[in-house]
């Protein structure tokens, strides 16, 4: 293959590698039933499958695909990032036009090492907090807590704009909603809490793209940063295969500024070079090649140019040191605060997951929440305390556990919401509903209200109506139906907090469970 | 020199990027607009039906008594219709319940062990299909599909069976296309089609299963005859067939008392949750504007306890009993006295509807036809 088809070739394939990894995160909309694991792109992701196997302290089956992406980085290095990874091919899309080449913060490269040597460590002592940061769990929550919900606010809204002046659109709209809803878009408007923080969140990781190009990938990324230790020793490298006339176009279309060329040499620095091989066609002498093999010259007595060894940012003991204690210092302040001592009275976790060492097995993948056909699962704030921020919970107010749904545990790659069966599912107390007399209707409004009562999907309801007589402010008697939660039976699905007709807070309210012994 | 070359450039340049700049303005112009209008559209579309004025319930019993004029079944509500400004002006139902003619029973019973044949039998009662449905009608049937839960067999749901042998007596009758549809309150209602297992009996015999689209809904006036609402969202192809079907499952219900053909129709607006503080009244109201070519309370089996959403089997009753009318009232009436024996007069909702002229609650002097199939 020519220099530039190689260019093609990889440009194709992470094309083709988006496009799959999009269309695997639109089709979780039918179901978690699909013959390709709609979690693909998080098995093969070695960060979070061997992260929440040393949180978790377990083998996780699912996550064992992961073993494959390790194989591929000793062989392959960093080229995961350009070629595969959906974040880095949106990164490589959105971009400013003319890229700066000027590299101010070489030492920057060091944070993503940093970053992942925190979070290893943190996992050795079953925390995973900074798993946000890899990039597939952070494309995901942008995905399904803020881009299809825009999303579907835009198709609903040109819908309803064109639906009366515009017959012939109809049958598009008959495909979208009958075809689509459900399929490929959620089956019903969902309004997430944190939707401007994620697409902020996002926005800033392509804006950084303005600082240097790939600046994600080059200083932050900490899935890179696997990628990076193992592309030093990788068995493909770039190097120079005849004589080198130090021109140095290579240098400047790098997009990692992998590259240095000095009147000595020219010289790769393998854990950044994503492979991207956009220097092979800006080459005006066809010296570089990727090659498989260890230090072994292409040219006959021509000392090798390249250096696999060399790097500007070599680690120091310095630097691991620092990582170990800055873990145990972040993890030792997050079991010393409230959340640890007391769960916040909103701390609703997804079926099965409260009793579960959630926190230790979460890897904030969002994968529930995108499946949730409710959008009652969100990413939380701080309700799980600073540890848990984007961990899953249930916003009742804003959707419901359903009572025919089991998805999320059938979906969560790591086994913290427990793949539990409907039947078991609907056993699962997820929180216990109180009524607030203050503000319910029937109790300070005197008027009419069963939409709690009517709701309750339990057979036996676990909400139940008192008819009583009472005096009005008129003085006129009247007769309310008061709603009352029978404890026992209610497993805090939520329905009632999200159907109550009040505005703002629901007058009954789903809070962290707290299960009692049966009476008597 | 290489001044003034460098001027020229950077003049030609400069006259390029304006170019340039200009054609990029008028591309990020265009889409920043329509952006905004989209969403503009879409805060328009998400904000709450216009509030109506009086959400006190009557709390003494109404003292109109049921008078000749309000036993008749009436015919055209909308001569009398106020226009409210501040909702768009909307479309009338294009169905019109079919009333009874020439000997035609007013009101008709079927009971047997077979869903399918009481259907036919029933329709056949009232004096056919021919009568509700002619050739090359859009024909929309209405059944009640509560939940994504449970199957038919909790009663929560239609029956199937009589869904489908209703899909096919119109599709017989010449209909042009035959959808069912409603609006379950939780669960999908792709799900909830699949579980009820209405979406395989109806797609079996050429009928479609149609989800409601959030995008269909329309503000609709209502006539000086409704006491409450005065506008609410009604999903418009509901609004525009040429006939309508309405086939609710009798059901028992924590604040109505009871769900039947009358309150079936919340299935078909927007935001039922909200009409609960004045539930009885606004019913009745809805019955103001939605009006079905005929309703059929399907009561096979029925729900009776731990209504509407069900999920006990000791709570389902076998009653192998179909009532049909064009009259909502009427079958409401008929239906809890006979299916629940409980008095028309005490279901608030039925006796508005029979106070506002919607229909009749009492069968003195019309003609009902029970058949046994």
């Amino acid at each position: 293959m020519t220099p530039s088809r190689w260019r093609r070739a990889r440009q194709i394939v992470q094309i083709l590698s988006a496009i799959f990894f999009f269309a695997l995160a639109f089709l979780t909309y039918r179901g978690f039933e699909s013959p390709i694991p709609l979690d693909l792109y998080l098995r093969v992701d070695p960060l979070v499958a061997f992260g929440a196997m040393l949180a978790a302290r377990a083998v996780i089956a699912a996550l064992l695909l992961a073993l494959a992406a390790v194989a591929f980085g000793f062989i392959f290095g960093r080229a995961w990032c350009g070629w595969l990874c959906p974040l880095g091919a949106l990164l490589d899309w959105i971009s400013p036009r003319a890229w700066r080449t000027a590299e101010a913060h070489k030492t920057w490269k060091r944070v993503k090492y940093v970053l992942l040597f925190v979070i290893f460590f943190a996992a050795l002592l079953g925390n995973l907090s900074l798993m946000i940061l890899d990039p597939i769990t952070l494309l995901n929550r942008t995905f399904s807590s803020a881009f299809v919900p825009a999303l579907n606010i835009v198709i609903v809204s040109v819908e309803t704009a064109l639906y009366p002046v515009a017959p012939p659109l109809h049958p598009l709209f008959d495909l979208i909603e009958q075809n689509w809803r459900g399929t490929l878009l959620p089956a019903h408007q969902t309004f997430y809490q944190l939707g401007w923080m994620l697409a902020l969140v996002f926005g800033g990781v392509i804006a950084l793209n303005w600082i240097a190009p790939r600046f994600w990938c080059r200083y932050l990324c900490p899935l890179g940063a696997v990628y990076a230790l193992q592309a030093k020793i990788s068995w493909l490298k770039p190097r120079a295969v005849k004589d080198c006339s130090h021109c140095a176009a290579c240098m400047r279309v790098c997009p990692t500024n992998a590259i240095t060329v000095t009147q000595d040499g020219f010289s790769v620095d393998p854990a950044e070079c994503v492979v991207c091989m956009d220097c092979l066609p800006a080459c005006p002498e066809s010296v570089i090649a990727f090659q498989f093999g260890g230090q072994r010259s292409a040219v006959s007595g021509q000392p090798s140019a390249i250096s696999s060894q060399r790097s500007d940012v070599d680690l120091t003991r310095r630097h691991l040191i620092g990582s170990a204690l800055a873990s145990v210092g972040a993890v030792a302040l997050f079991r010393s605060a409230p959340s640890a001592a007391r769960d916040d009275a909103w701390l609703v976790r997804p079926p099965g997951a409260q009793d579960n060492n959630f926190l230790a097995k979460c890897i904030r993948c969002a994968e529930c929440s995108k499946i949730c056909p409710t959008g009652v699962l969100q990413p939380s704030l701080f309700e799980a305390g600073v540890e848990g921020f984007w961990s899953p919970i249930l916003y009742t107010r804003l959707g419901y556990c359903d009572y025919s749904c089991n998805a999320c545990g059938q979906i969560c790659p790591t086994g913290a919401i427990p793949p539990l069966t409907l039947e078991q599912k609907r056993q699962s107390i997820i929180g216990t509903a109180y009524i607030d007399e203050n503000r319910c209707i029937p109790w300070a409004s005197y008027r009419p209200c069963v939409v709690c009562e009517e709701m309750c999907p339990i057979p036996d309801k676990a909400i139940r109506l008192d008819a009583v007589d009472v005096i009005a402010p008129d003085g006129k008697k009247v007769q309310v139906q008061r709603p009352r939660v029978i404890p026992d039976l209610c497993i805090g699905c939520g329905i009632c907090e999200y159907k109550c007709p009040l505005t703002g807070p629901a007058a009954i309210r789903v809070y962290t469970p707290m299960p009692l012994p049966p009476l008597g | 020199m290489t001044e003034k070359r460098n001027s020229v450039v950077g003049h030609r340049s400069s006259v390029k990027e304006l170019k340039m700049l200009s054609r990029r303005e008028f591309i990020r112009r265009s889409i920043l607009y329509s952006l905004a209008l989209a969403s503009g559209n879409a805060l328009a579309s998400c904000a709450p039906p216009a509030p109506t004025a009086t959400p006190l319930p009557p709390t003494s019993a109404p003292t109109i008594a049921p008078t000749a004029t309000a036993l008749a079944p009436t015919a055209a509500p909308t001569a009398t219709r106020v226009v409210n400004v501040t909702a768009v002006p909307l479309p009338t139902m294009t169905a019109t319940p079919a009333a009874p003619i020439a000997g035609e029973p007013y009101l008709a019973v079927a009971r047997g062990a077979s869903p399918a044949a009481i259907t036919r039998a029933v329709v056949d009662a009232l004096g056919g299909i021919k009568k509700f449905v002619k050739p090359g009608n859009d024909v929309i049937i209405k059944p009640n599909i509560c939940n994504a839960q449970n199957t038919f067999e909790y009663a929560s749901t239609t029956n199937p069976e009589v869904v489908a042998e209703l899909v096919k007596l119109c599709l017989e009758a010449g209909a042009k296309r035959v959808r069912v549809m409603d609006q379950p309150f939780s669960g999908t209602a792709t799900a909830a089609y699949a579980k009820s297992g209405i979406r395989d009996a109806v797609e079996k015999v050429g009928g479609e299963m149609e989800v409601m689209s959030s995008a269909k809904y329309v503000t609709v006036n209502f006539p000086a005859t409704a006491r409450d609402l005065k506008s609410w969202k009604i999903y418009q192809d509901i609004l525009k067939a040429d006939v309508v079907i309405n086939v609710p499952i009798a059901k028992h219900h924590g604040g109505a008392k009871l769900t039947l053909a009358m309150k079936g129709l919340m299935g078909v607006i927007t935001n039922p949750g909200g009409i609960h503080t004045a539930l009885d009244q606004r019913i009745a109201d809805l019955n103001t504007v939605i009006k079905p070519t005929l309703n059929i309370i399907d009561s096979v089996r029925a729900l009776m306890n731990h209504g509407p959403t069900g999920g006990n089997l000791r709570d389902v009753k076998m009653m192998n009993t179909l009532i049909a009318s064009h009259d909502p009232v009427a079958t409401d009436a008929y239906a809890a006295q006979i299916l629940f024996d409980k008095k028309p007069q005490d279901i608030a909702y039925i006796k508005f509807g029979a106070e506002m002229g919607l229909g009749r609650h009492d069968f003195g002097n019309v003609r009902i036809k029970e058949v046994t199939v």
